[in-house]
């Protein structure tokens, strides 16, 4: 990568590289764009230079410290920080916390992706999500790549790091290492790994939590009950509430799911991860309850045993499967 | 138009994807990275939400670009990123640094670029410094900063190129 600082020049474009960047990053920015783009890069090496010039600044501002943006913010800003949720006290700790839990940081991964040190007693507010994904660094080493959409904060107290997770989708890199543990809350659902590579995805109603390597606890918010162990190659779907489903899938061969009580609409969600064609529901039937195994060999054949199961009518066009009660036959 | 599917999108893709890799090469002075990095567009489509997209060509070099910036910023923070971690010890105080690594001349170089970035941001307009800093820290649209500054689009497109035009002016 070279720069060519050739002055005047590289100011003057510096105005249309700016332009062209902001143009690209625009939420209508169209093929069209892009191919226009493509033609103002190839007219002069020295647009690629300032181009070049507007993205490391861009990209260097992403380490802006929170002090720094925050002090110069108008009222209002806030709003853009996540609060972390309160914990509640754990029946029995494992390790002491060190005095200040007041004191302890709460690092935020601001909309925009910038970390952002607040402390813990600033006004808490909706949070928006990234506006786009990107990888943040774990301290101490390993990383967390966060889909867009998705809201993430970190928080250090002494040799324990914890990442809260509202839905959306992240994949955590984390290198073991004795010195510190790593925590993942989505919701009631606490994951502590063991030095992994993993994957959390979080909707309204489920985690879902695959393993790449290594091994990760999974457990319900009190960490002394209900672990479940997730190794690699192995994802872990639960269910909101003890009552719901709660299911192990273990990869590689095809996957079995169980369900507990579980809705329809639940197990569809499910379908709807692993298999690219969507499957909707009619009417009514989102409510249906299902116990029992189900094997995710070929989307067909799920949805038939499925179908066979909850008496239910299966019909696919080419983009989309509507399941739907049969109506009543006579037999 | 209708949201692709991701079938849809796989074909834009594959059809897309010798220009994807013109465009790439073209902007990492290499064709093995462009080819890393089309095929890593790849895996992130299916990923994706295809009702998310409207454009999935647009889509798929907004996706590349993405992880353009992602390999910019891995390459420009590399040795930042301990000392931005360090520099938050000092906030949690009382607590017990995990990490106390040395600053590196590069972190130093690298705080010391973001230092004269945020120097320069301050001595923007007050108007100009509101939409750059909703857009780029709080992560608002463009749609969405307009809005929330009662402007419109437009005006705060202008305002987030004057900004960054004024951030790499006279950068040498």
């Amino acid at each position: 990568m070279t720069h060519q600082d050739d002055g005047v020049n590289v100011s003057e474009l510096g105005g249309e590289a700016s332009d062209w960047f902001v143009r690209l990053q625009a939420e209508d920015a169209g093929a069209d764009d892009w191919l226009a783009f493509e033609r103002w890069l190839g007219e002069d090496p020295a647009h690629e230079a300032a181009f070049r010039k507007v993205e490391a600044a861009w990209v260097d501002l992403d380490a802006a410290p929170s002090a720094a943006s925050l002090s110069a913010h108008p009222v209002g800003h806030t709003a853009q920080i996540i609060p972390l949720p309160v914990r509640a006290r754990p029946a029995r700790r494992r390790w002491r916390l060190p005095v200040a839990i007041a004191a302890s940081v709460a690092v935020v991964v601001g909309a925009a992706g910038v970390m952002t040190v607040v402390s813990p007693r600033r006004a808490p507010a909706p949070a928006s999500g990234l506006a786009r994904a990107r990888d943040i660094p774990i301290p101490g080493g390993g990383s967390i790549h966060v889909d867009a959409g998705t809201t993430l904060s970190l928080r250090r107290s002494g040799a324990r790091i914890e990442a809260a997770m509202g839905p959306g989708r992240a994949l955590f890199t984390v290198p073991h290492d004795p010195r510190r543990r790593f925590i993942v809350r989505a919701g009631a659902q606490t994951i502590t790994d063991i030095g992994t590579r993993f994957d959390v995805q979080r909707d309204d109603m489920r985690l879902r939590v695959a393993v790449a390597d290594g091994e990760v606890a999974e457990s319900d918010s009190d960490p002394d009950y209900n672990v479940l162990r997730v190794s690699a190659g192995q994802s872990a779907v639960s269910g909101p509430g003890e009552g719901g489903a709660r299911l192990l899938l273990a990869s590689g061969a095809p996957i079995q799911k169980v369900y507990d009580r579980a809705t329809l609409g639940q197990v569809v969600g499910d379908l709807n991860r692993i298999y690219a064609r969507p499957v909707r529901l009619a009417p009514g039937c989102a409510e249906l309850s299902f116990t029992g195994a189900l094997i995710m060999d070929s989307q067909d054949a799920v949805l038939h045993r499925l179908a066979a199961f909850l008496d239910l009518e299966v019909a696919p066009s080419p983009t989309a499967v509507l399941l739907s009660k049969a109506a009543s036959t006579p037999r | 138009m209708a949201p692709p599917d991701r079938p849809a999108l796989l074909s834009t893709y594959l059809a897309r994807r010798p220009d994807l890799i013109r465009f790439f090469t073209a902007r990492l002075k290499s064709s093995a990275a462009a080819e890393d990095l089309v095929q890593e567009i790849y895996l992130r489509l299916q990923r994706a939400d295809p009702g998310a997209v409207r454009d999935p060509t647009a889509f798929l070099y907004r996706t590349g670009w993405n992880l353009m910036l992602d390999q910019l910023r891995q390459q420009r923070r590399g040795a930042a990123r301990d000392a931005a971690w360090s520099g938050l010890e000092v906030v949690g105080a009382g607590e017990v640094a995990l990490d106390p690594a040395p600053l590196a001349d590069a972190a130093l170089e690298a705080n010391d670029r973001l230092r004269r970035l945020l120097i320069r941001l301050d001595t923007l307009p007050a108007q100009t410094q509101r939409a750059f800093r909703l857009h780029k820290f709080d992560g608002l649209s463009h749609a969405e900063t307009a809005a929330r500054l009662g402007i419109s689009r437009s005006a705060v497109e202008k305002h987030i190129s004057a900004a960054l035009k004024q951030l790499v002016e006279d950068d040498r």
